[in-house]
C-alpha cells in the first residue's frame, strides 16, 4: 500500500525552503480567503493560480493545497463570530458556532473549529495515503471503454444531485449544464484531425484554454452575483476571545470520538464523489448528526459542540476525498479541485493513472505537504484567530473591482491573448446566469474538464471495437459502471417510490 | 412593473437560450462536412450531446416560462411593486459596462492605464466619489497589481 521509495522521494521533493514557506503562506492566504464572505475557496484559488506560473510545480502544488486546506476553515470565522459564513461550506457552522458566540463562547467554539478542520484533514489525508494507490492501481486497468464510463458516471452524479433537489426540472439542469462542458470540450481538433467548433479563431484551435473559463465561470461571476446582494450591513466581531479558550476548545473535539469520526468518514466519502463538495458534506454530517443524543444537555442547533464538529471535521475531510478522485482518477472531485487540477495541467502534470506511474515521488509530496498544511493550519488559526476577524469586512465596492482586475490578469496571463480575457467575460456572464437560476456550475466545469476524454474514448473505443458497442456491457468493469450510471439517474425515482410504499405500510 | 416581468423572464430564459446558441454557434463554426462516410467518428459524441442539449433547453425554457406565467399571475393579486430586480439588474448591467470599458481599453492601452481608468469610473458608478480615496485606492491598486503580478511573480501583463 505504501511505496516507502516513492515516499522518500516525495519527502525529499519538499526539502526546498520555498515549499515551506509557501504552505505557510498558503495556509494564511487560504484562511484570509475563506473568511471573507464573497469570496468563496474556489474564487481565491482562480485568482491564486495566476501567480503559480512562474513557479516551481511543486511549490505551486504545495501552495494551491494548502490554500485549499486554509480556506476549508477560514470559513468558519465569519460563520462563528457574524453568523455570516465567509465560504459556503461554512454555512452548517453558523448553525452551532453561531448560537455559541450569542452564549458568549466565542473562543470555544473558534477551538472547536479549529480542531476538527485540523483534526478532519489529518483525517482525510492519511486516509488519502491508503487509499490513493490501490485506487490509481485500479484504474490503471481501466481501458478506453471504462474511461468513457467513468466520465459519464461523473456528469450523471451531478445531474442525479440536482434531481434529488429539483425534480425532473433540477436534473435536466444537471445534464444539460454537464453536456453543455462537454460540448466545450470538444472545441478545437479532434483525434482525427478535424477541427470542431472554432469559428476560425486561431485562438481555439487548440480547444478552449481550461483557466480563462474555470475564472470566468468561479470567480467573475461571483462577482457579478455579489454586485446583486450590494447593500449589506457591516457588523463588526466582539473581540473578546482568550487563546486559552480557544486550546480548549481544540482539545474538546476529542471527546467527541465518535461524532467526529462519523463526520470525517461522511465528509471524505462525500469528497470523493465529483462535484460534491465541502458544502454538500457538511450538510449531509450535520443531518447525520441530528439523529444522536449530544452529551451535554445543549441540543444540536442551539450551541452544541457535536454540531460544530459535524461540520468542521466533514468540510475539511472532503478535500482530501476531493483529492483523491482527482489524483487517481483525474477527475475533479470538487470545485477548488478542479482548479488544482488546471493548475497541475498548467505545470506539465496530467492527473489520473498515469501520474502514478510516471510521477510517484510527486504524488507523495503532495500529500504530505497537505499533511504539512495541516500543521500550519493549527499554529496560525490559534496565534491569529483573533486579527482575521478583524481584516475581513471588505465592503463589496471595494472587493469586487479589485478581484475583477485579477480575474483579468489571470485570465491573460495564461497565454499572453487578450482573447482570453474575453473568454472569460463571457463565460463569467454565462455562469452567473446559471447561478441565479440553480444551474450546477460545477457541471459545466467537470464537463469542460472531461469532454476531451469523454470524446476521444468513445472514438478509440468506436474504432478499436469496429462499432461493437456491446463491448461496454461485457467487459466487467464497463458493466459495473454502466450499472452505477444506471442506478445514479434512477436513484432519486426509485427513493420516491420507496417512500411511498412505506408510506401505505404504514397507513395500512 | 412591466419591466420586471419582462426582466425576470429573461434571467430565467437566459441559459437555455444561451445554450441553443452555443450549439449554433459550435456548428457554425466548423467546416466542412458533419455526416457521411469520410467524418468517420468525428461526431459520435458531438452529435447526441448537441442534440440533447436543444432537446433539453427548449424543455427547460417552456418550464420556465410556465413557472414565470404562474408567479407573475399569483404576483398580480398582492399589490408588489418589487423595484428591487430593476435596481439590482441595473447595478449588474452598469458593472459589466465598466468591466467592458476596461477589457475594451486593455486590448488597446497598456494594464496600468486600463486598471486605472477601469477602478475610477467603476467607483464612481458606485457612488463613491469622494476624490481623495478614489484616487488613492485606484492608483493603489493599480500599482500593487503591476508589483505583485510583473515584478514580483513574473506575470505577463495585457
Amino acid at each position: 500500500m505504501l511505496e516507502l521509495n516513492g515516499l522518500i522521494s516525495g519527502i525529499q521533493l519538499l526539502g526546498d525552503w520555498q515549499v515551506i514557506l509557501f504552505i505557510i503562506i498558503g495556509v494564511t492566504v487560504g484562511i484570509i480567503v475563506g473568511a471573507i464572505p464573497g469570496l468563496t475557496a474556489s474564487t481565491g484559488m482562480a485568482l491564486l493560480i495566476t501567480l503559480t506560473y512562474t513557479m516551481d510545480p511543486m511549490v505551486a502544488l504545495a501552495f494551491l493545497g494548502a490554500v485549499y486546506a486554509g480556506a476549508s476553515y477560514g470559513g468558519s470565522i465569519t460563520a462563528i463570530l457574524l453568523n455570516a459564513p465567509g465560504t459556503p461550506s461554512a454555512t452548517v457552522t453558523t448553525f452551532d458556532g453561531y448560537p455559541m458566540t450569542q452564549n458568549g463562547e466565542a473562543s470555544r467554539a473558534m477551538g472547536l473549529s479549529i480542531g476538527s478542520s485540523v483534526l478532519g484533514g489529518f483525517f482525510s489525508y492519511g486516509a488519502m495515503l491508503l487509499i490513493l494507490f490501490p485506487l490509481a492501481a485500479f484504474a490503471l486497468k481501466f481501458g478506453s471503454p471504462e474511461l468513457f464510463l467513468l466520465a459519464v458516471f461523473g456528469l450523471t452524479i451531478i445531474a442525479s444531485m440536482k434531481g434529488e433537489e429539483g425534480g425532473i426540472g433540477g436534473f435536466s439542469k444537471g445534464i444539460v449544464a454537464g453536456l453543455f462542458g462537454v460540448l466545450l470540450g470538444t472545441v478545437g481538433i479532434a483525434t482525427t484531425g478535424t477541427i470542431r467548433g472554432a469559428n476560425n479563431l486561431d485562438y481555439l484551435i487548440d480547444g478552449i484554454p481550461i483557466v480563462p473559463v474555470l475564472i470566468g465561470f468561479l470567480a467573475f461571476s461571483e462577482m457579478i452575483y455579489l454586485i446583486e446582494e450590494y447593500t449589506k450591513e457591516k457588523k463588526s466581531p466582539k473581540s473578546n476571545q482568550s487563546m486559552k479558550k480557544v486550546i480548549e476548545g481544540i482539545k474538546e473535539v476529542f471527546k467527541h470520538p465518535i461524532t467526529f469520526i462519523r463526520s470525517s468518514l461522511i465528509g471524505l466519502f462525500v469528497g470523493t464523489l465529483p462535484a460534491a463538495g465541502a458544502t454538500v458534506a457538511s450538510f449531509l454530517s450535520y443531518n447525520e448528526s441530528k439523529k444522536y443524543k449530544t452529551k451535554s444537555k445543549v441540543k444540536l442547533g442551539e450551541g452544541a459542540p457535536e454540531g460544530v464538529i459535524s461540520a468542521e471535521s466533514a468540510n475539511n475531510a472532503s478535500t482530501g476525498g476531493a483529492m483523491t478522485t482527482m489524483l487517481a482518477l483525474g477527475i475533479p472531485g470538487s470545485e477548488s479541485t478542479a482548479l488544482i487540477m488546471g493548475a497541475m495541467i498548467l505545470h506539465g502534470l496530467t492527473p489520473g493513472p498515469q501520474l502514478f506511474t510516471d510521477q510517484l515521488d510527486i504524488t507523495y509530496a503532495i500529500i504530505i505537504a497537505l499533511l504539512l498544511s495541516q500543521v500550519a493550519l493549527l499554529v496560525l488559526a490559534v496565534v491569529y484567530g483573533n486579527y482575521f476577524s478583524k481584516i475581513i469586512n471588505i465592503p463589496i465596492q471595494y472587493l469586487v473591482p479589485t478581484v475583477t482586475v485579477f480575474c483579468v490578469v489571470g485570465a491573460f496571463a495564461v497565454r499572453n491573448a487578450w482573447f482570453d480575457i474575453l473568454l472569460m467575460f463571457i463565460f463569467g456572464i454565462i455562469g452567473y446566469f446559471m447561478k441565479k437560476n440553480n444551474y450546477p456550475v460545477i457541471g459545466v466545469v467537470l464537463g469542460l474538464v472531461l469532454g476531451p476524454l469523454i470524446d476521444r474514448e468513445f472514438i478509440t473505443t468506436s474504432i478499436r471495437y469496429s462499432g461493437d458497442y456491446t463491448i461496454f456491457l461485457t467487459r466487467p468493469i464497463s458493466l459495473i459502471l454502466v450499472i452505477m450510471i444506471v442506478l445514479a439517474i434512477t436513484y432519486p425515482y426509485i427513493k420516491t417510490i420507496f417512500r411511498k410504499i412505506f408510506r401505505k405500510k404504514e397507513n395500512a | 412593473m412591466i419591466i420586471n416581468k419582462i426582466l425576470n423572464l429573461g434571467s430565467r430564459l437566459f441559459v437555455p437560450i444561451a445554450l441553443i446558441m452555443g450549439v449554433i454557434f459550435y456548428y457554425t463554426g466548423t467546416d466542412g462536412d458533419f455526416f457521411g462516410e469520410n467524418v468517420g467518428a468525428t461526431y459520435y459524441v458531438v452529435h447526441p450531446v448537441s442534440l440533447v442539449i436543444i432537446i433539453l433547453s427548449v424543455y427547460l425554457s417552456i418550464i420556465e416560462i410556465i413557472k414565470w406565467r404562474k408567479e407573475t399571475l399569483r404576483n398580480s393579486h398582492k399589490i408588489k411593486s418589487n423595484p428591487e430586480l430593476f435596481k439590482v439588474m441595473k447595478s449588474v448591467l452598469i458593472f459589466i459596462a465598466c468591466v467592458l470599458v476596461y477589457l475594451f481599453l486593455l486590448k488597446y492601452v497598456g494594464f496600468i492605464v486600463s486598471t486605472f481608468i477601469y477602478l475610477i469610473i467603476t467607483f464612481y458608478a458606485f457612488k463613491m466619489r469622494k476624490i481623495i480615496p478614489l484616487l488613492a485606492f485606484s492608483i493603489g491598486l493599480t500599482l500593487l497589481a503591476y508589483i505583485i503580478f510583473n515584478v514580483f511573480f513574473d506575470v505577463p501583463l495585457p
